[in-house]
């Protein structure tokens, strides 16, 4: 032995080992323990020996050495836990209704914390089951367009062979377009699938495996096509399809089957059912494209050692080599990477962004209300903790008690939680565009991640009262003196204003989105929406032999339509106002070539369709088939647009666009009308005029004799019938599609109003919780003020008092939070409702008389108690 | 009678206490499983098999006198049983058995 400290093995674990040792087993084991230390001391020295000690310590904390567990330990004791157990089942049922708004506040945190959890899984999902889907990237433009920055996915023709051939860092790439569908007929079996072109580098680029056939051999060769699981059953039943034949309805052309694959995920953001090698497009995509047709997908994937500065140097050049003059000054390429497609695709990110951020606050306070209600409850317990102790109770067999409380709680709230998260799933994937699943056995890390949220929440709130409620002396408790000290009441105060400013925001934001949803929907649109039913028209979507075939059947029916009495007008278009889809290009008045060109929306009208529609020209003529001059198209132009020319007639004026020098008269201006939603200004738009009735790919607008709508509808559906279509018949009314063009809006405003409810519920029971244990506080003081002769409704306004200035401080914090979040959403608006002071106000108030119905039914009960019975004591 | 079960390492440790016959005590047998077999023994692994074993009755075990070193801790001194005896000898037998079985056509070639 020697007397430097430094020469024993070190204290603590020295401790440690007597403390888990078995009794019997410590006197042998530890001169074992000893003995090596001295030995190892002689071998390598002090360090290492004490190291190896504790090491050995460690390996010795095994069953068969550590100590039986004491009989008196009071958490394992069963017959005492059992007890506690039925305690907290007794007390929960004793006061049903706090218990009940305890476990249904937390449940609604956790509910809202699943749902967060799940949405965000699936989210992030999205595309990543790629294997190398960090190299793969979805080609697009970036443009400056009317002084924003506009993103759109969409590539010219020629640019992802164009990469392989030039660009050494892009692997492969493959364009991914579907122009129609193409009708598929087996035997009996037909199916009118959309159908792919894509290159043979597909199967490079994703990992859509093939179950049958070979997926390589047929996206190379010509005729030959690869179905999905769901279309190849359709088509052949059981039976294999590998090597069939299929024929095109109406075509000699057929397609061998050459691969199945399995049917792209639910979280795949490509979604196809065939698909074919890029040599069986239609020359008007292959051969006819031009750098200047963007209207497809493409995607490339690049080495794994590409380096992005390198490469976006390449691609500046690459564009300057190939775009157009005057477009590869505004444009640059742009490459998005596939997991953020799914982000970009549906703009749900700032829903999601704001769900996450509102869930976790929701969850977070709901935890914190928690404890402050099992707290304030606690409380009202004090003479059961003096009896307990009284009779012998230890203070740890209290604090255990507790803890089994609060933790029997936890979990009911748990079960609601996710009771709730079924409830709600569905109706939320509905509104939100989801496919959110809940199924516990693939979702460990959730069921892990939600007992941890049970068992620290139930330890939390169970603490407090475990820790200071326990510490009661049993005669003070039993006298029922029951002071505490006031500490965590600013913290406690800071939290009620916190949930009430989210309240009383969330509470103004939903107002503000649906005013300015029903302000957009009750605009005039400028023209005449009402009574109008249209319903499309798709070359492919009828039996038709020939494209003359095709012609005369739907002049046919447009003269049948016309003599009907039901119908008013009838005309046609590329697209009816509504559901104009964004296509345009730079126009340059042709007397005036060196001024810039004004960029034009684009749109095909028929005969009538200003006349149908019940718009109103400015100046020149009405189009008509007389008036249309033989060798060029006469142009409508909007006011918008005339005024971007800055002309201030149409004497002789003629359009000519970059790329070709072919003049088009401009015949006539028409006023301003809304053709999109409103979230938009009017933006420049011409009209090119098809004189024809044969115009057959498009939409078919007919307007009704007001009060005979059902019977106009059946005459449309005769007339859609008699082309002998393979699809239904599919209407709508345009009044009706300018209402739906706000659902990302009406999104935003039932997420803002689902959390403001959610955000009231948690603030009134965080209140409740406080006033309950305020008022408890005070109960004395009632009673005194009552014999004195205070009446009921003194003393609910005493009470209520500290709580109402709670409110007030929260909507002062507000108010600007609400202007300046307000002014955020509205600037996107070309037509905004203004802000209005009632909104402040609306939701302030409601806010107020929340709280104040939570605060004055504790002040009530408070305030009507007998006197006696709260002065009994003394 | 049941089968007698005997892990490896159980196997090894109730031999070595034999090997010692009068002197294996718990630093004694580890110091001999590693010098003669060349393999690191973890106290606690050493430790919980003998208490397993003394559990199971393949082992006794008395204390020894207390002495200065050792922080004057007493030695736990483990004997094997007659039924630890006939433990290792099933094992041994189990084993012989098998090695005779095996056709010594099998072995050419190896």
């Amino acid at each position: 032995m020697h007397p430097d400290s430094d020469r024993f093995p070190p204290p603590w674990a020295q401790r440690f080992f007597r403390w888990f040792c078995h009794p019997a087993y410590y006197e042998d084991l530890a001169g074992d323990l000893a003995e090596l230390y001295d030995e190892r001391v002689q071998e390598s020295g002090i360090r290492k020996a004490q190291w190896k000690y504790v090491r050995d310590v460690m390996l010795l904390f095994r069953p068969s050495i550590i100590r039986p567990v004491d009989t008196y330990s009071f958490l394992i004791h069963p017959a005492m836990f059992r007890n506690y157990l039925k305690v907290s089942l007794r007390n929960l049922w004793k006061y049903k209704s706090y218990a009940l708004l305890n476990i249904f506040g937390l449940a609604v945190g956790i509910a809202a914390s699943i749902v967060l959890f799940l949405i965000v899984r699936y989210e992030q999902s999205f595309d990543t089951f790629h294997a190398e889907h960090e190299q793969v990237y979805r080609l697009g433009h970036q443009e400056v367009e009317d002084g924003k920055l506009d993103t759109y996915d969409a590539t010219p023709v020629p640019v992802v062979p164009t990469l392989l051939e030039e660009i050494p860092e892009v692997e492969s790439g493959t364009r991914f377009f579907a122009p129609n569908n193409i009708r598929l007929g087996y035997q009996d079996n037909v199916a009118n699938p959309l159908v792919h072109f894509v290159d043979s580098g597909f199967v490079n680029v994703f990992d859509f495996k093939a179950i049958a056939g070979d997926l390589t051999f047929t996206l190379k060769t010509e005729n030959y096509i690869a179905l999905t699981r769901s279309l190849a059953e359709k088509i052949f039943g059981n039976t294999d399809p590998v090597g069939k034949t299929l024929e095109v309805v109406n075509d000699e052309q057929q397609y061998v089957v050459g691969a199945v694959l399995d049917n792209p995920p639910v979280n795949s953001s490509l979604q196809f059912e065939a698909l074919l090698s890029w040599s069986n497009a239609p020359d008007w995509i292959t051969k006819e494209a031009t750098w200047y047709d963007t209207f497809m997908t493409g995607y490339i994937k690049l080495t794994d050692q590409a380096n992005p500065t390198a490469l976006s140097q390449k691609l500046l050049a690459f564009k300057e080599r190939h775009y157009v003059n005057e477009r590869a000054a505004n444009i640059q390429l742009h490459l998005r990477p596939l997991a953020e497609l799914r982000a970009f695709d549906t703009e749900n990110k700032p829903v999601i962004t704001l769900l996450s951020i509102i869930a976790i606050i929701t969850l977070v306070i709901a935890s914190v209300n928690f404890t402050n209600l099992s707290t304030a409850q606690s409380l009202l317990r004090t003479r059961e903790i003096g009896v307990r102790k009284a009779i012998g109770s230890l203070r740890s067999q209290l604090a255990a008690q507790f803890l089994t409380e609060s933790i029997v709680t936890c979990v009911f709230a748990l079960l609601v939680g996710m009771l709730l998260v079924h409830l709600v799933l569905p109706s939320f994937n509905q509104y939100f565009d989801l496919e959110l699943t809940f199924r516990y056995w693939q979702n460990l890390p959730l069921l892990g991640t939600l007992l941890a949220i049970g068992l620290v929440t139930g330890l939390l709130s169970g603490a407090y009262p475990a820790a200071f409620v326990s510490r009661l002396s049993p005669v003070a408790s039993l006298k029922g003196a029951n002071k505490f000290r006031a500490s965590g009441r600013l913290f406690q105060r800071g939290l009620i204003v916190v949930q009430y400013v989210a309240s009383i925001l969330l509470i103004a934001g939903t107002l503000i989105i649906w005013r300015q949803i029903q302000y957009m929907k009750s605009q005039d649109l400028r023209f005449d929406e009402e009574n109008v039913v249209a319903f499309s028209l798709r070359y492919e979507h009828y039996d038709f032999q020939s494209e003359e075939q095709a012609k005369s059947a739907i002049k046919t029916m447009m003269d049948r339509l016309r003599g009907e009495s039901v119908v008013t007008a009838i005309t046609f278009a590329e697209k009816m106002p509504g559901r104009y889809i964004r296509n345009y290009n730079s126009f340059y008045d042709q007397e005036n070539r060196n001024q810039d060109p004004v960029s034009l929306r684009q749109l095909f009208v028929g005969n009538q369709y200003f006349e149908t529609l019940g718009m109103e020209m400015m100046m020149g003529q009405l189009p008509s088939p007389e008036l249309a001059p033989d060798s060029s198209l006469a142009v409508v132009i909007n006011e918008t647009a005339l005024r971007a020319f800055g002309w201030h007639d149409i004497e002789n004026k003629y359009l000519v666009t970059q790329t070709d020098d072919f003049p088009f008269p401009v015949i006539g201006v028409v006023e301003d009308y809304h053709y999109q939603s409103l979230e938009a200004p009017i933006q420049p738009l011409i009209h090119f005029y098809y004189p024809g009735d044969e115009y057959y790919y498009g939409e078919i607008a007919v307007r009704l004799q007001p009060g005979r709508t059902a019977e106009g509808l059946e005459v449309l559906e005769s007339a859609y019938q008699s082309l002998e279509p393979f699809e239904p018949f599919s209407y709508y009314f345009l009044d009706e599609e300018f209402d739906q063009m706000y659902r990302a809006q009406e999104r935003l405003g039932l997420t803002a109003s689902l959390f403001a409810g959610i955000a009231v519920v948690l603030a009134s029971l965080g209140l409740l919780g406080l006033a309950a244990f305020a008022t408890r506080q005070r109960k004395k003081e009632v009673g005194v003020r009552k014999v004195l002769g205070a009446s009921v409704a003194q003393i609910i306004i005493l009470l209520s008092q500290s709580f109402a200035g709670l409110v007030v401080i929260a909507f002062i914090v507000a108010c600007p939070l609400v202007y300046y979040g307000a002014n955020q959403f509205l600037q996107d608006f070309a037509y905004r409702i203004s802000l209005e002071a009632d909104v402040f106000l609306i939701a302030g108030v409601i806010a107020f008389v929340i709280a104040g119905i939570s605060v004055s039914l504790q002040a009530f009960r408070a305030a009507s108690v007998n006197p006696v019975n709260s002065l009994r004591d003394e | 009678m049941a089968k007698i079960q005997l892990g490896e390492f159980e196997e090894i440790v109730l031999l070595t206490v034999a090997v010692l016959y009068d002197e294996a005590y718990g630093v004694a047998i580890k110091r001999e499983i590693e010098e003669r077999l060349d393999r690191s023994v973890s106290v606690g692994a050493l430790q919980s098999a003998l208490r397993r074993m003394e559990t199971k009755g393949f082992l006794e075990s008395r204390l020894g006198e207390a002495t200065k070193v050792r922080g004057g801790k007493r030695k736990r001194f483990f004997t094997v049983t007659p039924y630890g005896k006939q433990a290792l000898t099933e094992v041994r037998d189990a084993r012989l058995q098998l090695w005779q079985a095996i056709p010594r056509i099998m072995w050419e070639g190896i």
